[in-house]
């Protein structure tokens, strides 16, 4: 029986494969005025993630690290970072296509709290603010909303999300502007707009129709490139400019 | 996707975005000519106060300048509103920056329209 719970339960990663130098920003808000960057060793398979990587050295080499993860397999959204420059979910990238010295920041574009961890809360208020939810005013069905396979098609790509905040810190205008409302919550807009069996598209078009909605984007397509899910991002906000240009009388 | 909203739509930023686009198309089309016109059909030393008194004596080059310069301030101005709306965060500087920009397109179309609509070679 483990009693010991300090000790976390990992099998392969002591005496690995190769080592690779972690450079990552560090801060601490109650000693650091400015982040610092500090540098790790880590032994890691070529085929390990930048997850695991951070893991060897929290574990092995500096308990004080600060990072979020949570289900390690790309689903839950919660350890987007900075990796070599770009956004990359840590789970989702291997050490062996990101080389042996691996850059480490936090999101670009958010108050960074500790370490990699930004403050998330004025990006889940702008996913608020464009009702990312099913509006249908009328009386329930006995069974399912039935939809057809060509209706479902039409927001597919934009089911995707998994509001990891890569495609929204990835952008330019975010970065200077955080009254844009970002291209993850036109994302999730755009995943209810073109949904036949919702009925507040005219609401949620209003919403992005405005100085910090969809017009503020440049096409600069950092988000699309940006998404760990291939969400083609900056068609689903084009998606949105033509429907509120179109839809105007 | 249905359903009508019930508040006034306020659709400036779409009409920002969509003149953005038309303008730009259509200064396209008249840099393209000014260029071939003035620089390589006759090329800039040739360019004096005769020059443009000789080119103004025809009212279809004076429309002409008058709607590129019109549509280059219109762009240009509308352009850099959106750049300062983004960069420039303090509010004052914003309303500082704002206000400059709107003087500085004002002076540049009122000197350039009043010359061209009014010059009598
Ligand atoms: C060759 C002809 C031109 C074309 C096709 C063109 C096209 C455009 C377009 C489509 C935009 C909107 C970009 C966006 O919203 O993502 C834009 C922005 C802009 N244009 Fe032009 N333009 C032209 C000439 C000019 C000229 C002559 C000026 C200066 C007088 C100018 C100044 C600007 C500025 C300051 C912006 C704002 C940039 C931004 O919002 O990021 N453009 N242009
Ligand atoms: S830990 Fe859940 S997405 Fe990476």
């Amino acid at each position: 029986m483990i009693t010991d719970r300090s000790v976390p339960i990992v099998t392969h990663i002591k005496g690995a494969a190769m080592q690779v130098t972690l450079r990552i920003m560090r801060f601490d808000p109650e000693k650091d005025k400015k982040p610092v960057m500090k540098s790790y060793k880590a032994e890691v398979e070529p085929t390990d993630r930048v997850l695991d990587a951070l893991n060897y050295v929290k574990w092995y080499e500096d308990g004080t690290l600060a990072y979020r993860r949570s289900c390690a397999h790309g689903i839950c959204g919660s350890d987007a970072v900075i990796i070599n420059g770009v956004n990359r979910l840590a789970c989702k990238t291997l050490i062996q296509d990101v080389g042996k010295t691996i850059t480490i920041e936090p999101l670009a574009g958010f108050k960074v709290l500790k370490d990699l961890i930004v403050d998330f809360e004025p990006f889940f208020e702008q996913y608020r603010s464009v009702l990312p939810y099913l509006i249908n005013n009328d009386p329930k069905p006995i069974k399912e909303r039935l939809q057809s396979p060509e209706d479902r098609e039409k927001f597919d790509d934009t089911t995707k999300c998994i509001l990891c905040a890569s495609c929204t810190t990835s952008c330019p205008i975010y970065w200077a502007n955080p009254d844009y409302v970002g291209p993850s919550a036109i994302v999730n807009a755009h995943r209810f707009i073109f949904d036949s069996r919702d009925q507040a598209a005219a609401e949620r078009l209003d919403i992005l129709n405005t100085r910090s909605g969809v017009w503020r984007c440049r096409t600069i397509f950092n988000c699309t490139e940006a998404c760990p899910r291939e969400i083609e991002v900056t068609r689903a906000i084009e998606d949105v400019k033509r429907a509120i240009l179109y839809g105007e009388s | 996707m249905q359903r009508k909203s019930s508040k006034p739509r306020d659709n400036f930023e779409l009409r920002s975005w969509y003149f953005m686009r038309v303008s730009g198309a259509l200064i396209v089309v008249l840099a393209i000519i000014h260029l071939i016109y003035v620089h390589y059909v006759h090329g800039v030393d040739e360019i004096s106060a005769g020059f443009i008194a000789e080119r103004w004596l025809n009212p279809t080059w004076r429309i002409f300048d008058f709607v590129l310069l019109t549509l280059a301030l219109l762009h240009g101005g509308n352009g850099m509103r959106i750049l300062v709306d983004d960069y420039i965060r303090p509010k004052g500087w914003r309303t500082f920056a704002l206000t400059s920009l709107y003087i500085v397109v004002f002076l540049l179309f009122a000197v350039g329209g009043l010359v061209m609509l009014t010059y009598q070679g």
